[in-house]
This record gives structure tokens, C-alpha cells and sequence, in this order.
């Protein structure tokens, strides 16, 4: 018998248009019309066609609306029904002005043939469903539904659908037999974990999208849109992202069909975003950059590693050997950031010592650095340039190496960077602990004054730093010789909210170090009390590192 | 002839009256040894309270979240509850007989579900979980064999019996779990157990007394005591072997007796 799939689709501003496919035989073939007030006769054929269905009852009106753009119309939703039975996907959409039709939209099964008296009780169909998704279905009942079969037919199914944490589907079970005759994803996304190696060959989950059979690093367990796209090694396409020329779309996120990811860059730079946002959130209660779930982007391989040897420097500085975050960028001007892609083959030399570099996503602390000078452009909003640049530097190292005390706390540090390079050199590297040892300041007394890099802004962020980090471990100043007495690493989290709360909220845009010290010390009194362990410690540190 | 103290059978008769106080006298034994057992066959049906043989019991399952392996397990009691039982017992010659019986015993009680799910960020971070099922009913019937030797004195006789026991018992398991969790993830929250039906049959035995007082020529009241026990295997999902049990229990009751 042959069965005919027609499908009526109107449109408005549409002529009409008659398609026919060829069809394979035994297969539902299909014709579409579409039809419009341009082909009033066609669409009057149409329209008493669907009333006659409604009057023999193939056709039940399931909806009927005004509408709210156009009030003097009205659209009506009928569903096709068999022996009262609904058939699955059969439908009509018919729009009307004062009773006249103006359109149809839909599609009908023609020549369904089907027994339509269950074998199988509805009880017994969601017993089936229960176990095949593991949900306890309860007491509710899936509904009898005739469904065109792809090879050709009908069968009638009971269908419900089931969502537990690790799938949501909807089943079609066969009502004679009990057999599953479709399943699929209720969620056309689903969140997912898969396993990824790092840029340190150390293994962890990575949360992403499953699409379609590929897993996106599009985070779904988080509550802000997290992403991170692969650029693929191309520079143009991650300069006109940036300045907001084009859209990054999902073919630029990084993705693989396997639950093992291989690419470290992804790996690392995925999770870290993520490893930042968790850790500005239980400990700080902030939801993302600005605090209200912006969403945060990140980009790797915006250049090939075998390119290193003949780019510019401005381009080695920039997306090799470095990593950063734009505040303005993207399209929505909502901040992008971006992760150098480190050394690749070449071999640096630094005095006598050689060292390759690292992708920069594979640190930790650098990952949260970056992310956090967008939490400080959302707040504090600090200058980059002199003391203010300097502050903001600190800060970012401060949340930096916290983030990393937090996730990996048997590995954790006061060193930035330490995993940029395969040894430790000046330059790449800041000690909070003992910023002299790789050359940069830990006391306001011996700053440096010139105008380069924005007036020492990276090196000079070690006296706010070095003092972050006195107030928690305590120790002596190298410099000043003065002692301070830390609230233990144990109590970090009492400094780490002092700091936090003066960076991001007490702080001006322009602020000193001066400025800072009231701040932080006011922070710990709000948080801790005149008088308190954490005020004098923080007092202590300011005035070890020359802070007055 | 050599005389013990006590027969088989008036040893369980002396324990049955200890179970019965009110119908115990030790004078009775002697009397009732003499007496012949004249009909030909009785039915007895009651109604009482079973004690099960096991009353705990626990199921260890196991299924991949994030990546790792969430272990959940279930803690099951079954409580006494009331049984009906129902059987025959024909003479067959002199002061013996066999019969066949037939008891069923349902009751429910909620489990204790204790788990730790994998966090969704991070390897070796598990979250516990604790709570409790709906209801989960334990069903048993029993098919009891038995070869008896029945003692009567006037109104009354006692039957002692023993023998094999078959068990076909049901039992609602918590074949999964669902939990909530939310960001961060750092805890999850039992929501509720998949529950699923597993029955299963064995072999077993059984061993008990029947004492019955007629009323009238045909008709009268009795009481039951049977012990009756035997394991079971429940099939279950991501179990490595099911989940044993014991089944079973200490039946003590009471009914009406038809003597023909």
C-alpha cells in the first residue's frame, strides 16, 4: 500500500510551491505545498480539506489563540489523530483573519494503517521505560502515540520520556510487542564530562557540551557561559574576534569526538577557567567577573607553534610567550582571554640558561591571573599604569597563587608561573615569597621608578604582593628586616577575603600603595574587628614591606 | 523395650507447651501417647505473626558517574509481620501422616541508602549521600512438605512434622538512586530509589507442631508454631553475584481446624 506523507506549509508572503520527492519504494514519501493567500484556490482546497478532517475527526484542535501581534487574527493547532490515537508529527497550523483562512502550515500522514488496540497495558510500557533509563517513572502513564516508522509503516508506541543527572530521552515503546522503537535526546545539549590530559600530562574531568556525537568545551555545569575556543592556529581569525569584527562560533570551540581529550592547551585552559570561577565562588560568593555571571571566553592556539621562529615580535610577545585578558574585547565588548601558545620547538636562552616555554593555559596560576584582571576591570577597575598597574598586578597574583593553594594545594606556591618553563627564570617567574631572589622588589623603598612597562607595573607588584603573603605565612622582610607575625596558612582564607575586599570593592581606580594599605586594613576590620589577627598581621606586612 | 524419657515426639509437644503455657500439663504426656489418631484427614488455616529468619540484609551496587564509580549501599530490614498459611495433613497409618501447607507472608519497610557520588569537576572528590526508600515490600510463599506423627487425646491432638520447604520469595530493591546536586557540586542529596521487583526460589525446610481442639466432630480451633528456613539469590543489576538472603522465619499462629 502506498503511504503518502503530505506536508503543508504556508506562508504568508509565500507563492505557492509544489515539491514532490522521489521516494525508494516502501519508504513514507512526502509532498510539500506551501500555500498562502497568493494561491487562494489552493489554500481553499487546503482549508476545506482540514475542515472536512476535523469534522470525521482525523483532525483535533489542540490550540486555539488570538494573536497578540496581529489582534484581529486568529491560529488554530490541530493535531492528526487515527482511531482516536494521535499520530506522531501530524499537524496543522492554520492562521485565520474575521474567519477567513490566510494560511496553513503543517504536515498529515495519509494512509495510516495501524491496530490500534494495545496489546501492552500502559503500566507495563512505563515499567519498560523505568528500566531502560533507570528512572522510577511513578505513577504516571505514557500515552499511546502512532508512530511513522523511517523504513516505512506505522506502529503504534506508548511514548514518555525520562530524565535522570545523566540523560534526559524520550522513549517510544512498542505497544504490541515492547519493543523500544525510537529513542532520542529530549535536550538537543547535554552537559558531559570527559577526561582530559594537561599541558603537564596530569590528568582531569573537563566539563563540556555533547553535541551530536562531539563534546565542546562549552561548560554546562556552570552557571555562566563558559567557552573555550580553539583558534587553530590562526592569528586573523583571533584578531578580528578580538576586536570584535567577527562572531566566534561553535565551529571555533575546541572539540573532539573522543571522552579523552588530548590537547592540553584545551584541556588546561578549559578547566581552569572553571577551576577560577568555582573558587571566586565559595570563597568570595562572586559569580564570575562581573559578579553577575558574565560569560568568559578564552582562546588557544591563535597561532602555530612552527610559526615562532618567523614572527614578529609583536606577535611573539603577545600570543607566544605571553597570556592575557582584554577586558573590551569580542563582539559584545564583554572580554575575551588568551592563552600564549608558549615556545613550541624553540629552545630560549636567558644568560646561561636555556629553557623552553610552555602553553601558558597549563598554569594554573596564570589561568586565574588573567581571569582575574577581568574581575578587577568589573571593579576596582585599577589603572594599568604605575602603582595603581602595580596593584593590579598584585592582585591578580594574589587570587592567582590562591586559586592554586585552593585546587592543588600539596602543589601549591608562592611562585608565579613556575610551570611556564622548564626551569624557574627571571623574567617569567615572581616570588611572592622572596621577590628579590628573581630580581624584583619587596620593599616600597627600593621600587623601581622608570617609565618601562608601564612604570614597572609587573615588577613592582611584588611589594603588595610580598606583603599578601607576610600577612599569611608571616616571616621577615629582606629588606626592612621587619618581622611579622602571619595568621598561619591555615587561616589563608581570612587574608585572601581582606585582600578581596579591598581590591574589589574599597579601592579606586587610581589608588596607591598607600591607598591599598587603608584599604585592606579597613577590610580587616569590617571582616575581623579592630584588634583582630588578621588586622594586625596585615598591618605588619604593610609596614615590613615599606607600605606606610 | 527400652524407654527414654522422652519420644520425639513429646519432647516437641513439651516444647510446644511452653510455647502454650495455658495448654501445658505434663500428665497429658502419657495420656496422649496412648490415644489413637482416628481421622482421616484435617485441614487446618491460620492466621499469626512470622518472625523472619534474617532480618537484615544489604545490597552493594555500583555505576559510572563523571567518570569515576559511584558505590550506593542499601541496608534492608525486614520486619515481622502477619502470615496466613493454609494446609492438609492425611493419616496415612497409625500415628503417622504427610501433608502438604502452604504459607504467605508479606510485609514492608523502608531501606537505608548510604552512597558517594563522584564530583563532576574533580577525580577522588566523592559525595556522600544518605537516606531512606519508600516502603519496600518483601513477599514469601512457601510450599511446606511435611511427614507428621499426630498424638490425640479426645478434643484434642497435636501434630508434630518436619520436613522440606519451598520458597518462592519477592523482594522490592533499590536498583539505583537518584540524587540532586547543584553548583558547585561539592554535595549531593538523595532524592529517591529506582526500584526494582527481584523474586527468587530455593529449597529449604521445615519443622513445627500443630495442636488442634475440636469443637464439634469436624470442626475446630488450633494453634500453629513452624520454624522454616532456606537462601535465596535475588538477581540484581550492577551486582556482581545478586543479593543473598535468608527467608523464612518463626511462624507462631493460630485458626480453625476441619477434621474429616
Amino acid at each position: 500500500m502506498t503511504r503518502v506523507r503530505l506536508i503543508v506549509a504556508g506562508l504568508l508572503a509565500l507563492a505557492a510551491v509544489v515539491v514532490t520527492a522521489p521516494r525508494p519504494a516502501g519508504q513514507v514519501s512526502s509532498l510539500a505545498v506551501a500555500v498562502g493567500m497568493d494561491n487562494i484556490d489552493r489554500l481553499r482546497d487546503w482549508d476545506v480539506r482540514v475542515n472536512q478532517l476535523a469534522r470525521t475527526g482525523d483532525l483535533q484542535v489542540r490550540d486555539e489563540h488570538q494573536d497578540t501581534l496581529l489582534p484581529a487574527r486568529r491560529h488554530e493547532r490541530l493535531r492528526q489523530v487515527y482511531h482516536g490515537v494521535p499520530v506522531w508529527g501530524g499537524d496543522v497550523a492554520r492562521q485565520s483573519e474575521r474567519g477567513v483562512t490566510v494560511s496553513i502550515f503543517g504536515s498529515l500522514y495519509d494512509g495510516v494503517a495501524v491496530d490500534t488496540d494495545p496489546r501492552l497495558l500502559p503500566e507495563e510500557a512505563r515499567d519498560i521505560i523505568s528500566r531502560l533509563s533507570g528512572v522510577d517513572m511513578g505513577t504516571r502513564l505514557p500515552q499511546p502515540l502512532i508512530l511513522p516508522l523511517p523504513g516505512g509503516g506505522y506502529a503504534l508506541t506508548y511514548r514518555d520520556q525520562a530524565i535522570s543527572v545523566n540523560e534526559a530521552s524520550v522513549y517510544f515503546i512498542d505497544a504490541m510487542d515492547g519493543s523500544l522503537r525510537l529513542k532520542y535526546n529530549l535536550f538537543e545539549n547535554q552537559s558531559a564530562v570527559v577526561t582530559g590530559m594537561g599541558v603537564l600530562s596530569d590528568s582531569k574531568k573537563v566539563s563540556v557540551r555533547s553535541t551530536a556525537g562531539t563534546f565542546m568545551a562549552d561548560d554546562q555545569l556552570r552557571p555562566p557561559a563558559l567557552q573555550t575556543y580553539d583558534m587553530r592556529g590562526s592569528i586573523n581569525a583571533a584578531l578580528n574576534a578580538l576586536n570584535g569584527f567577527t562572531s566566534l562560533t561553535p565551529a571555533n570551540l575546541a572539540q573532539d569526538p573522543s571522552t579523552t581529550w588530548l590537547d592540553g592547551a584545551n584541556v588546561d585552559a578549559h578547566a581552569y577557567e572553571g577551576f577560577t570561577y568555582d573558587f571566586f565562588f565559595k570563597r568570595f560568593g562572586r559569580q564570575g567577573l562581573d559578579n553577575h555571571n558574565t560569560r568568559l571566553i578564552g582562546m588557544t592556539h591563535t597561532v602555530r607553534p612552527q610559526d615562532i621562529f618567523t614572527a614578529p615580535s609583536s606577535i611573539l610577545g603577545l600570543f607566544y610567550i605571553n597570556a592575557f585578558y582584554c577586558p573590551d574585547c569580542g563582539r559584545d565588548g564583554l572580554g575575551m582571554m588568551v592563552f600564549g601558545e608558549g615556545g613550541g620547538p624553540a629552545t630560549f636562552i636567558s644568560g646561561s640558561v636555556r629553557f623552553t616555554v610552555r602553553n601558558f593555559a597549563g598554569s594554573l596560576d596564570v589561568v586565574a591571573h588573567e581571569l582575574t584582571h577581568g574581575v578587577t576591570a568589573f571593579s576596582s577597575n585599577l589603572l594599568s599604569l604605575n602603582e595603581a598597574g602595580a596593584l593590579n598586578e598584585a592582585f591578580s597574583d594574589m587570587m592567582g597563587t590562591s586559586v592554586e593553594f585552593s585546587v592543588k594545594p600539596a602543589a601549591a606556591n608562592y611562585m608565579m608561573g613556575e610551570n611556564l618553563t622548564s626551569v624557574v627564570v627571571a623574567g617569567f617567574q615572581r616570588s611572592l615569597a622572596d621577590p628579590l631572589s628573581l630580581g624584583t622588589p619587596d620593599n616600597y623603598a627600593i621600587r623601581l621608578l622608570d617609565a618601562a612597562d608601564n612604570g614597572e607595573v609587573h615588577a613592582n607588584s611584588t611589594i603588595p604582593s610580598h606583603a599578601f603573603y607576610l600577612a599569611i605565612e608571616g616571616g621577615t622582610n629582606r629588606t626592612s628586616k621587619l618581622a611579622v607575625t602571619g595568621v598561619g596558612a591555615a587561616n589563608r582564607e581570612q587574608i585572601e577575603k581582606i585582600f578581596y575586599r579591598g581590591f574589589t570593592q574599597l579601592l579606586p581606580s587610581n589608588a596607591t600603595f598607600a591607598t591599598a594599605r587603608a584599604a585592606t586594613i579597613q577590610a580587616a576590620r569590617d571582616l575581623y574587628g579592630v584588634g583582630s589577627a588578621p588586622e594586625r598581621a596585615v598591618i605588619q606586612a604593610w609596614t615590613a614591606v615599606g607600605v606606610n | 523395650m527400652t524407654r527414654r524419657l522422652l519420644s520425639p515426639a513429646q519432647a516437641g509437644l513439651y516444647l510446644l507447651f511452653l510455647l502454650f503455657p495455658g495448654v501445658a500439663h505434663a500428665q497429658w504426656l502419657g495420656h496422649f501417647a496412648q490415644a489413637q489418631w482416628l481421622d482421616r484427614a484435617r485441614v487446618s488455616i491460620n492466621v499469626g505473626v512470622e518472625q523472619p529468619a534474617a532480618t537484615t540484609f544489604s545490597t552493594s551496587t555500583t555505576k559510572p558517574v563523571y567518570l569515576e564509580t559511584a558505590t550506593i549501599t542499601t541496608a534492608y530490614s525486614v520486619p515481622k509481620g502477619q502470615f496466613f498459611d493454609g494446609g492438609v495433613l492425611v493419616r496415612v497409618r497409625g500415628h503417622f501422616g504427610v501433608g502438604v501447607a502452604v504459607s504467605a507472608f508479606t510485609k514492608s519497610d523502608a531501606a537505608s541508602v548510604s552512597g558517594a557520588i563522584p564530583h563532576p569537576f574533580l577525580f577522588n572528590t566523592l559525595r556522600p549521600i544518605t537516606g531512606s526508600t519508600s516502603p519496600l515490600e518483601r513477599s514469601e510463599t512457601a510450599v511446606h512438605i511435611q511427614a507428621a506423627y499426630v498424638i490425640t487425646s479426645g478434643k484434642i491432638d497435636v501434630a508434630i512434622s518436619g520436613g522440606p520447604s519451598f520458597f518462592n520469595a519477592g523482594q522490592d530493591l533499590a536498583a539505583d538512586v537518584t540524587y540532586t546536586e547543584a553548583y558547585p557540586y561539592d554535595t549531593a542529596s538523595f532524592a529517591g530509589a529506582t526500584v526494582s521487583k527481584a523474586s527468587a526460589t530455593s529449597a529449604g525446610f521445615n519443622a513445627g507442631a500443630d495442636v488442634g481442639y475440636k469443637l464439634s466432630k469436624s470442626v475446630g480451633v488450633g494453634g500453629l508454631i513452624r520454624f522454616s528456613r532456606g537462601s535465596v539469590v535475588f538477581p540484581l543489576a550492577n551486582t556482581a553475584s545478586g543479593v543473598s538472603a535468608n527467608v523464612g522465619g518463626l511462624q507462631a499462629g493460630a485458626g480453625i481446624r476441619f477434621f474429616f
